[in-house]
């Protein structure tokens, strides 16, 4: 009140002063008639009424751009919408769900796309993968990395490299993921310990003592939080480490889920060969530096280091790429295509409730022209309006955080592989835009029937206005059916790419196989061979317990997401090939369920000391030997810088996906664990009940045999199968649930449309009845209605769909995006769902009594 | 003499008074256009500050006059209106219609003679 006081007291004195005016001068005139001054003053004012009446109505006919006047429209507004609870709550609860689908998508867009990383200028940070000619996601050797170290565009380099690691010598034996870094790791990453301190030069020295950094969320959920943690020794890996810091909370890299940070040399697979690449890296670069100088930089460094080391590094290169593009990954497209498919609703939500009130407006026809009349300016009847509307997109605001919040949970719960690690949340960047929205939608709505109330005030009761309103009135809902349209046709295309992907036969039997993984203590085994006999006596143990109908071992388990490489080279071929490969026990293929197609199978009898011999898969025999017989053919596998030992195929079994069903077959190579002992293993069991039952026993099978082994992700083979396309999933059942509010919504819109119509028309369509146009007639000329409007609105749609579906191009499987039958399904579809919302108020029409309706008029 | 018209009655036609008025007159203030509505119409059509007031300020907001303050001859502060170039426009659709409608309302009494 107060803020309105001082805001208009200069209008206020401005007025009073007018008046007051007046009065003198007619005080003025009757002086000039011979009244004396005062009984001229007292009789002016008698005649002029009382000031404050004038005053109070000239100030509310004023246009004030004030408060004042917006408190009133704020009242105004209230007022009217509470007199509608009906329309009031059905816009809010459309805006709500629209806000919300859209809070809840930017939420992950923000968390995903707008932060990847949480560190100090994360645009600096470089991934850097060593390439061959057949790979460009290889590692990179030590000494290549250390020659690296000097290019001037970075500001400095580490290696990384991320293994799991045994957690030994407490109650019961556990697994932590290792992160192998050098010392300048976390210097480059700008992460500083909470408590402690870092890995230094001096813990990176050969036969130095055994440091490890923990993450904050391992020190908390294992160690309680407990200070005195530091120093403490941890077995890792069968060696002690100390603790010496703890990293911040805030520390969530995306990049690797790294729990527990030793050096590098600790990494089982560390080597100073130059024919070894065991790791990676991480770079800044330097101020001022770009990633294509680096890239130029680096790439010279290893041109040099391929002249200097033929052998080695012949056809080796780098490749560099943005930290945060690794981070963010996969997940760009389909984040983009549920943004886009979220503000199609929005649109689709703002074109609905435009309608609405535009229908509504209408009503209220009377009392704009009423206003008008009274001389309210178009201005003030619009604002009027655009107020009301402000009202309305602020209580569809915040019902749409409730539903936000609601995404953001079910986002979380449901689908973990969209947003990652990340936390997501409704931050004040995401209310902020939450606030936005609402805003925008409420001057988006709000500006059809605002138009409308101008039209209506200036041309008053003239038909043009109204002709105007209905051609926008039936834009409006042409537009709903064609985004309906459109996010009908990405559900379509996703839906089938799902059935697609989920009919692929991933070449092996899922059902019943229970599987875990471990690894033997590295350095714990005397030799290759003693490893190999535990490995073997593991599975032995195993394949006793009841219940085990077999038991096998196998490296890289499919749909883990492990996988190993190796190098061979073929009799005809000098050139290394880099191809998948496993080590697997005897009796592998059986559990598993892969067919052995020719030849034999591994046996026991295939012994360190006996023939060496591999397994290759279908791909790998029609690739290199097509038609030709491959049985008995010898390759031969490189085992250093130099050596490299001859092995036979002995048989061929059938393809398995490796890493999803829709990914390609690649040629594999299996050999025994005990001619390439290994130190990792998946266990895979085939029982013959459920598979988690046996879990615990089966565990108990290998302690029996290593007292003090860690065992993980313990999960059933069809548990992975089925995760592999969770994503693919999500991302559908995202899509057909925002198609389904699109089409419902699309559907409440023209059911308004035509309910209103039909109301309008009432007088029109009596007199056609009366004149003898039968009940069937009348129906005729609303479907018809409907037809022309949703296929105006079906062919926009298709247009735009042929040409938004290309971006999809990326995310579908086994369907192009033109596919005429999920265009042809959705626009039958569709043109159903219009004729159902169209059935009632076309009914209402033709059950009008042409008495009735004439005299209504 | 016949009984004064007052200016709520004329809902609508205070508006073309009101610019025929500045138009004829150039700038006044609200005290002098009432009376010369008075006078001019032989004291039949009486202007209420009530209802004066109000119009003022609208047809101003429409944009049809404008207003300043001005000194009065007796040396009094007053604010004077004049006619913009909207206003004269409006004044003429105002004239014509008003035209119309009595020439139409004479045609329906005189229809029987």
């Amino acid at each position: 009140m107060k803020l309105r006081s001082m805001w208009n007291r200069r209008l206020d004195e401005d007025l009073q002063d007018e008046l007051r005016s007046h009065i003198e001068l007619k005080a003025e005139e009757l002086e000039a008639n011979g009244i004396p001054r005062d009984e001229a003053l007292l009789e002016a004012r008698r005649r002029f009424g009382n000031v404050t009446l004038v005053a109070e109505s000239t100030r509310e006919l004023h246009v004030f751009t004030g408060i004042e006047s917006i408190f009133q429209d704020i009242r105004y507004g209230l007022r009217r919408l509470r007199r509608e609870p009906g329309i009031t709550a059905a816009v809010v609860v459309t805006l709500g769900l629209v806000i919300g689908v859209n809070g809840a998508i930017f939420s992950a867009v923000e968390a995903v796309l707008l932060r990847p990383l949480s560190y100090p200028e994360p645009d600096r940070l470089l991934q850097l993968y060593g390439t061959t000619k057949d790979s460009s996601q290889d590692g990179i050797s030590i000494a290549d990395l250390e020659a690296l170290a000097s290019v001037p565009s970075l500001a400095g380099i580490a290696a990384e490299q991320t293994q799991s690691v045994n957690l030994t010598g407490v109650e019961e034996p556990g697994r932590l993921i290792g992160g192998f870094v050098s010392s300048s790791y976390f210097g480059i990453l700008g992460v500083t310990p909470v408590l402690g301190r870092g890995i230094n030069a001096e813990d990176e020295k050969p036969n130095g003592p055994g440091v490890c950094v923990l993450n904050y969320a391992v020190w908390r959920d294992r160690f309680g939080s407990d200070p005195s943690v530091l120093g403490r020794s941890l077995i890792l890996n069968n060696a002690a480490h100390t603790v010496v810091g703890i990293l911040p909370e805030s520390f969530r890299p995306r990049h690797t889920n790294a729990e527990a940070w030793m050096p590098v040399r600790d990494y089982p697979g560390y080597s100073r060969d130059r024919a070894r690449t065991p790791v990676f890296a991480l770079a800044r670069l330097a101020p001022g530096a770009t990633i294509q100088q680096a890239r130029a930089e680096l790439g010279g460094v290893m041109l040099r280091l391929a002249q200097e080391y033929p052998k080695t590094n012949r056809d080796r290169g780098v490749a560099v790429s943005a930290l945060s593009e690794i981070a963010v990954g996969a997940r760009r497209n389909p984040l983009l295509v549920l943004s886009a498919a979220a503000a199609c609703i929005l649109l689709l939500g703002c074109a609905n409730i435009a309608g609405l009130l535009l229908a509504k407006a209408v009503g209220r026809k009377q009392e704009i022209a009423i206003r008008a009349s009274l001389g309210a300016k178009t201005g003030r009847l619009m604002r009027q309006l655009l107020t009301e509307s402000l009202l309305l997109a602020g209580a569809g605001g915040v019902v749409g955080m409730i539903f936000a919040d609601l995404g953001v949970t079910m986002l979380r719960v449901y689908s973990p592989d969209l947003v990652g690690s990340t936390e997501l949340r409704l931050n004040p960047q995401v209310l902020a835009y939450l606030a936005v929205v609402a805003i925008l939608t409420g001057i988006l709505f709000g500006l059809a029937p605002a138009f409308n109330a101008r039209t209506q005030a200036t041309a008053s009761l003239r038909q043009r206005g109204d002709t105007r309103r209905r051609r926008f009135q039936n834009a409006l809902v042409a537009g709903q059916v064609a985004l309906a349209l459109i996010l009908l046709i990405g559900a379509g295309l996703m839906g089938a790419s799902l059935r697609n992907v989920a009919a692929i036969e991933p070449g092996f039997r899922a059902e019943r196989v229970l599987t875990m993984e471990y690894r033997l203590a590295p350095g714990k085994y005397a030799s290759a061979s003693r490893q190999a006999t535990m490995q073997y006596r593991i599975v032995e143990s195993v394949a006793s317990v009841p219940g085990v109908a077999s038991a096998a071992l196998v490296g890289a388990l499919p749909f883990s997401g492990n996988a190993n490489r190796i190098s061979i080279t073929l009799p005809d071929r000098p050139e290394p090939l880099a191809i998948g490969y496993n080590p697997i026990s005897p009796g592998y293929f059986r559990t598993a369920g892969i067919p052995l197609l020719k030849g034999r199978d591994f046996s026991f009898a295939d012994a360190e000391n006996s023939q060496a011999v591999v397994l290759v898969n279908r791909t790998f025999a029609d690739r290199f030997w097509a038609g030709k017989d491959v049985l008995g053919r010898q390759i031969r596998i490189s085992t250093g810088a130099s050596a490299s030992t001859p092995v036979t195929i002995v048989g061929i079994v059938g393809d398995v996906k490796q890493f999803g069903l829709a990914e390609g077959n690649e040629p594999q190579l299996y050999r025994p664990y005990a001619q390439d002992p290994y130190d990792f293993a998946t266990l895979v069991v085939r029982t013959k009940g459920d598979p988690m039952e046996l879990a615990k026993s089966v565990k108990q099978a290998i302690w029996a045999v290593e007292r003090q082994q860690s065992v993980w992700k313990v999960r059933t083979l069809e548990y992975l199968v089925d995760r592999s396309y969770n994503f693919l999933r999500y991302i559908t059942w995202a899509t057909v649930a925002f198609a389904a509010l699109a089409l419902l919504l699309a559907a409440l819109g023209l059911y308004g449309l035509l309910s209103y119509t039909v109301n309008q028309r009432t007088a029109e369509l009596g007199i056609r009845m009366a004149v003898g146009a039968t009940p069937a007639d009348v129906l005729r000329l609303v479907v018809r209605d409907v037809l022309t409007l949703t296929g105006a609105g079906v062919v926009t749609g298709i247009v735009f769909a042929l040409w938004l579906t290309r971006f999809l191009q990326s995310q579908v499987y086994g369907v192009t995006t033109t596919e005429p039958a999920i265009y042809l399904g959705v626009a039958i579809l569709l043109l159903i769902v219009a004729l159902v919302a169209a059935w009632f108020p076309g009914r209402r029409a033709a059950r009008l009594d042409p008495v009735m309706a004439l005299r209504q008029q | 003499m016949p009984r004064p018209l007052r200016s709520e009655n004329l809902q609508g036609t205070l508006d073309l008074l009101v610019l025929k008025t500045l138009a004829a007159r150039g700038a006044l203030h609200g005290y002098a256009i009432s009376t010369h509505i008075q006078q001019v119409s032989d004291d039949f059509l009486r202007v209420e500050e009530g209802s004066l007031y109000p119009a003022l300020h609208r047809i101003e907001g429409l944009g049809w006059i404008s207003s300043e303050w001005s000194t009065s001859s007796t040396n009094r502060r007053v604010k004077l209106y004049s006619l913009t170039a909207a206003g004269r426009r409006q004044l003429e659709i105002e004239q014509k219609r008003w035209d119309e409608l009595t020439l139409a309302v004479k045609k329906v009494l005189e229809c029987y003679g």
